[in-house]
């Protein structure tokens, strides 16, 4: 499905700038939730641009968007303030992959789609 | 509340069913459920679709299915939980029973899976997941599942050969299910070697697309007793709902599936029971990790046990737990609405002793549980022979 400018657009401060929030006990919200509803309170916060990888898979069957990058590693990354994402993990032989490596979140270009369709930018991970 | 009971239940063949589309199929098998409860007419309805918009360019489903079985202008709901929305149609439906509000009640679920695209097909259920922070990022259903096998292995020790026993057990129900899209048997090496898809599952270990429909027909068991007692009197003694968050990456267990936990853990207080008062069960199985871990969440077998009881045949027909003797989603196929209400069709069936050579051995009380995306949501519901 294509992506059409306002909607890629409203994602920016998240997916470019990695905007978050966090409460009181330290938990990160990414996106940020409706968490008044529960009666915490949040602050703004940036996550944190480095962890591990918690488990990960090898893409061979792709979306049509990514279907130029198979077979690409992507995995559930904890970064380093608890927060957890679902992240390619790039600039890696897929085979060298593993549960516990260290990584760091890089700014990379995520889809490509047709001609008439966006440059799609976002964040992957590479081994720290 | 009152007791609901299961009157009527109806099929047809699942596959690539080319020659027919979402309102024959839909209506096949609703048409097949209310003759086999030889009811005469029906106060409302309600159907499960995951995504009609996507696959077939109708949405409006409920006004459809009232339509073109010519029941307007009786109410119709449709309702939409993902994979679960099958199961979710059930529920709404025991509800409405249960609750006073009406006494014959058509349950149904449908998908149409192939007038798009694989390509497109992929897509649409990839709604089913987080679209923004899962989709975006190249993530596929497989893949999610993947991530879980993963996750379970390394914690757990669970084999490849144990996922994929799972596949030959469910294959080796299938052969017997005349309605299953793939009703013949598969190897242990075949499985192995299959296509690989998203590494570690190959294309064996994950269900199909298909073409399907199921139905139901709900009344009261008062008036089951009374009024339809052609087939033994089935009835629906628990039923648990539960959800989790949209992402597989929010969760904080990655190995199991805590929605479907709290859903039978709900469903078991309902009914008074627990997991060991189960004689048979029909699970998500959309990849078969889902199959290893749901038994796990179910109850029936200890974590990280799932694997070693496929292996050990504890699951099969003959064994202590058997575990989706209709073929599951794997062999029966996976028309995503249409699921959670066949599953209640196979306990229902096995209970009133109708399901053919597959037939257990007098079972008393069965489980579904029907699962949305990644575990997103869950239902569990059990049906005993009165």
């Amino acid at each position: 499905m294509k992506i059409i400018p306002p909607r890629y657009h409203r994602e920016i401060p998240r997916r470019y700038r990695l905007e978050a929030e966090k409460d009181d006990t330290g938990r990160i919200y990414f996106p940020p939730r409706a968490a008044y509803i529960s009666g915490k309170s949040v602050q703004p916060c940036r996550l944190a641009d480095r962890g591990k990888v918690v488990t990960f898979t090898v893409i061979h069957t792709a979306p049509k968007e990514h279907s130029d990058l198979t077979p690409y590693p992507l995995g559930i990354i904890e970064l380093d303030d608890g927060a957890r994402i679902t992240a390619q993990i790039a600039d890696v032989d897929p085979a060298q992959v593993e549960i516990g490596m260290r990584v760091r979140i890089e700014f990379r270009r995520i889809r490509t789609e047709d001609e008439e369709g966006l440059l799609c930018y976002g964040y992957k991970v590479v081994p720290e | 509340m009152r007791e609901v009971a299961v009157i009527g239940v109806g099929l047809h063949k699942w596959g690539e069913l080319w020659d027919m589309s979402i309102r024959d199929i839909l209506v096949t098998a609703a048409v097949a459920a209310l003759k086999d409860a030889g009811v005469d007419h029906v106060d409302s309805m309600f159907l499960g679709c995951m995504s009609s918009g996507l696959f077939s360019g109708q949405e409006h489903l409920a006004s459809v299915m009232a339509d073109y079985l010519d029941l307007t202008p009786a109410p119709a709901t449709r309702v939409e939980s993902a994979c679960a929305s099958g199961g979710l149609a059930v529920r709404l439906g025991w509800m409405e029973v249960a609750s006073g509000l009406s006494d014959i009640v058509l349950v149904g679920g449908v998908e149409k899976m192939t007038d798009v695209s694989g390509t497109e097909a992929t897509f649409a259920l990839s709604t089913a997941a987080d679209t923004e922070y899962e989709g975006y990022q190249g993530v596929t259903f497989p893949g999610l599942y993947a991530m879980m096998a993963r996750a379970h292995m390394n914690r757990y020790g669970t084999t490849l050969e144990q996922l994929s026993q799972v596949s030959v057990k469910n294959h080796a129900n299938g052969a017997l299910n005349p309605y299953a899209q793939y009703p013949f048997p598969v190897t242990l090496e075949t499985v192995m070697n299959s296509t690989m898809v998203a590494e570690p599952l190959r294309l064996l270990h994950c269900s199909p697309i298909t073409d399907g429909a199921a139905a139901l027909v709900l009344c009261p068991a008062e008036l089951a007793r009374k009024s339809f007692r052609e087939h033994p009197l089935v009835v629906i003694t628990g039923s648990g709902h539960a959800t989790d968050t949209i992402a597989l990456h929010s969760r904080a267990d990655l190995t199991t599936i805590k929605a479907a936990e709290v859903a039978a853990k709900r469903a078991y207080e309902m009914a008074g029971i627990g997991p060991d008062d189960i004689d048979f069960a029909e699970v998500h199985d959309c990849f078969t990790i889902a199959e290893i871990m749901t038994t796990e969440a179910l109850g029936f077998f200890a974590p990280g046990q799932g694997g070693p009881a496929a292996e050990n045949g504890e699951t099969s027909r003959e064994g202590s737990k058997p575990i989706n003797t209709s073929g599951g989603l794997k062999a029966k196929g996976h028309p995503v609405g249409a699921t959670g209400v066949a599953q209640i069709i196979e306990l229902v069936l096995q209970l009133r002793g109708e399901a053919g050579k597959r037939q257990l051995k007098e079972p008393r009380r069965g489980l579904a549980q029907n699962m949305g995306g990644s575990g997103g949501s869950s239902l569990v519901h059990i049906l005993e022979k009165r």
